[in-house]
């Protein structure tokens, strides 16, 4: 928060103004690897033999090294489990694709389109970056609903990991 | 564009290199120190949030392998010695916005290890707030653990730069030997002692001849 007090016309009357704003985050420190934060996601609601493509936040990695070394980034899915009956939707039925990825600065990116998120399966890579770089991309995940599976709530876990 | 790489998040960094792997390539940005059995290696790293909301973070070493040159984290759970010697303090922190925090690796070597290079990554995670139906996404960022293990290894990654100065091969030495008994040799006829010599024996082959 920054605060600014402006006092004006000193002479008459206290006549005071005070404008507070919210300044936008800086870039992160010098010498790091950051990751964005995870936005809240939901499933929604289907019918078994249906394919859903919930909507995702957003995903921005930024390297200030200043290094060629690079990074991949891995994602990772658990099973969703039916918290009533314990069915479970497994990662295998699962897709990822970052679709188009946005840069900044100077790297290359390679983008590796998964069909199944049971290990941490490498989904992008950056390479001959110099300098301060970031990539952004918006994911799409698309899971298969068997059919037959059980009514109910499912709820799991996906995991980006960038080193 | 700006925008973007404005957004902040979650980061992680070296914040203190070991003085002994101080010369090697990428030890300013992975964990490359070599383990000796019976030992115990510490080293600071730092998590920062350069958002503008409060963070939980958690921080804990996972297992990664080298396939065909390619460094990939395995799943949580899956076995590694490297893992297990492992830890980091504190575990999580409570990151206000735009604050950063020391945490310290510290891996214990045991007595027998096989020797070899181990791979794994000391991971800083930030979770999303569970959705409805308790969908949690999970960001985590990391600094790689490229570390020989025993005395007889090298580091197999990060690459080693090129030193630079070349080392002489043993059949320059042999030219170099044979050039030095050459330049010896010729020298050896120009001394005026061998010279004197040497034509005695031309006027005794002479007088030789004329008989």
């Amino acid at each position: 928060m920054v605060l600014a007090v402006l006092i004006s016309a000193p002479v008459r009357a206290t006549d005071m103004t005070l404008t507070i704003t919210t300044p936008s985050a800086p870039p992160p420190p010098a010498g790091s690897l950051t990751i964005s934060v995870p936005a809240t996601f939901d499933l929604g609601s289907s019918t078994a033999g249906a394919t859903i493509a919930p909507t995702m936040g957003s995903v921005t990695v930024t390297d200030t090294r200043g290094t060629a070394a690079g990074w991949t980034v891995g994602v990772i899915a658990s099973a969703l489990t039916n918290t009533t009956v314990g069915n479970t939707i497994t990662p295998t039925a699962m897709s990822y694709s970052t679709g188009l990825i946005t840069t900044t600065g100077t790297v290359t990116m390679l983008e590796q389109d998964q069909t199944n998120l049971t290990g941490v399966v490498p989904i992008a890579t950056a390479s001959l970056g110099s300098g301060i770089f970031s990539a952004t991309w918006t994911p799409s995940l698309d899971i298969v609903i068997a059919l037959g599976s059980a009514d109910g709530v499912y709820s799991g876990t996906l995991t980006h990991s960038v080193a | 564009m700006v925008q973007s790489s404005n957004q902040g998040g979650l980061g992680i960094r070296i914040s203190q290199i070991p003085s002994e792997v101080e010369s090697l390539p990428n030890s300013g940005i992975y964990i490359v120190t070599r383990l000796l059995p019976s030992t115990t290696h510490t080293q600071r790293l730092e998590v920062s949030n350069s958002t503008t909301k409060p963070m939980h973070v958690l921080i804990y070493p996972g297992p990664a392998k080298l396939v065909d040159g390619n460094f990939l984290p395995l799943a949580q759970g899956s076995k590694s010695e490297l893992v297990s010697w492992s830890s980091v303090s504190p575990s999580s922190i409570d990151l206000p916005p735009m604050k950063s925090s020391e945490v310290t690796v510290t891996i214990k070597v045991p007595a027998e290890v096989s020797p070899g290079t181990d791979f794994g990554v000391i991971w800083a995670a930030v979770a999303s707030t569970p959705s409805a139906s308790g969908v949690v996404s999970i960001n985590r960022v990391g600094i790689r653990m490229y570390t020989p293990v025993g005395t007889t290894t090298t580091s197999s990654t990060p690459p080693p730069v090129s030193s630079g100065h070349s080392h002489t091969s043993e059949f320059q030495w042999l030219v170099i030997g044979i050039l030095a008994f050459a330049v010896c040799a010729l020298a050896y006829r120009e001394l005026p002692f061998v010279k004197k010599q040497r034509k005695e024996r031309r006027r005794a082959l002479k007088k030789l001849e004329r008989r």
